[in-house]
């Protein structure tokens, strides 16, 4: 239960007393009154394996690339620096050294990507949108073709398919358009 | 050229706010709330080792949704009737009142509106895109035994120390 009375009731944000609990399970916020159901996991009461690296005793050790004084006991598998248990970070599914680990942020991999443009419903928004209004589409197509232009290249979102078919039915559309209007143009200017 | 293999499984479909989709994904080993405005998109993550537990509250979003509904539902329906009494031919308001049958309905059947939020050792955060109670068991059922593996190396804490042996002093 002592683990459970530190945490903050979900509407209040306020601790939780020992009195707003029923049981492990459930319990009713004392100030706010709000009921709530509660599961554990094992991480609410579990703390960590403490991490204690060894020194190296003898000359023919391989120690750490960040501390000459500890003994190296994995290989970073991005650098192949050896590294200690203290450097050694679990990330993305591989063991990093913390070098690699802030390289890796900086990289734009997907591990660490906080947010994406998407070009795709940008350039398709460009070309459907304005249908309705459409003397806009003078200026609205071929803005689309730049963004189908700029963005073919660009990473998409992290979660739906690729955005090159949805691209592609956008230039095609904004290809149209800019015929319709070069085609439109061009008769306008020949009426005698 | 070979197909990437799809690093996340879809485990809420997208629920609407004010401008923004969020939606629930499943990584290899967190979960992903996606914040979508249509033309970009915003990801948190919650890795599955560092949940500590889930709170689920109900809410009155059933109600709300129930009481829109019959407001569509009941002005459709003293239309259709006005039309019927005054031996017209309604055309607008039948489509209305069947939408908004159909509505409450299917708001009845979606279940209670509930509210998750997952305790990680920082923070007590909402998952938006889970707003039903039905919804939200499916989708923990799921997930248990994905934390539960995530953390079954995670090691208990230690037990208080018993009190010491009672001290004994000689004469």
């Amino acid at each position: 239960m002592t683990a459970r009375t530190a945490l903050p009731c979900p509407k209040c944000s306020r601790t939780l007393e020992p009195v707003s609990w029923r049981d492990d399970a459930a319990g009713t916020c004392w100030r706010c009154k709000a009921d709530f159901e509660f599961e554990a996991f094992p991480a609410l009461t579990a703390g960590r394996a403490r991490v204690a690296a060894a020194a190296a005793v003898v000359e023919a050790d391989s120690v750490c690339f960040f501390h000459a004084t500890n003994r190296a006991e994995s290989v970073c598998e991005d650098c192949g620096r050896l590294v200690c248990p203290v450097c050694t970070i679990d990330f993305g599914g591989k063991k990093r050294c913390p070098t690699c680990v802030a390289a890796t942020k900086t990289s734009g991999a997907e591990a660490v990507v906080k947010d994406r443009v998407l070009y795709d419903s940008l350039a398709l928004g460009l070309v459907v949108i304005p249908i309705f209004i459409w003397p806009f589409t003078l200026l609205t197509a071929p803005v689309a073709i730049g963004f189908v232009i700029y963005g073919w290249k660009k990473p998409n979102s992290l979660v739906r398919g690729s955005a090159r078919a949805r691209l592609i039915v956008a230039a095609i559309f904004a290809l149209l358009q800019i015929a319709a209007w070069t085609v439109g143009l061009t008769m306008l200017a020949n009426r005698p | 050229m070979a197909r990437q293999p799809k690093l996340y499984t879809r485990l809420t479909r997208n629920a609407s706010g004010l401008g923004v989709m969020t939606s629930l994904w499943l990584g290899p080993d967190h979960l992903m709330i996606v914040r979508s405005t249509g033309y970009t998109e915003n990801y948190s993550r919650v890795m599955l080792r560092d949940i500590k537990g889930h709170f689920l509250t109900r809410n009155d979003r059933r109600t709300w949704f129930a009481a829109t509904w019959a407001v569509v539902a009941g002005i459709a329906g003293i239309v259709f009737v006005v039309a019927l009494v005054n031996r017209e031919t309604p055309i607008g308001s039948p489509i209305f009142l069947a939408l908004g049958v159909v509505g409450l309905v299917w708001n009845h059947l979606l279940g209670p509106g509930a509210k998750l939020f997952v305790v990680t050792g920082v923070q007590t955060l909402p998952v938006p895109s889970l707003v039903r109670l039905k919804q939200a068991r499916r989708v923990l059922a799921k997930l248990h035994p994905l934390i539960a593996a995530a953390q079954a190396d995670l090691v208990a804490a230690p037990p208080a120390p018993p009190p010491g042996p009672p001290v004994l002093s000689g004469p």
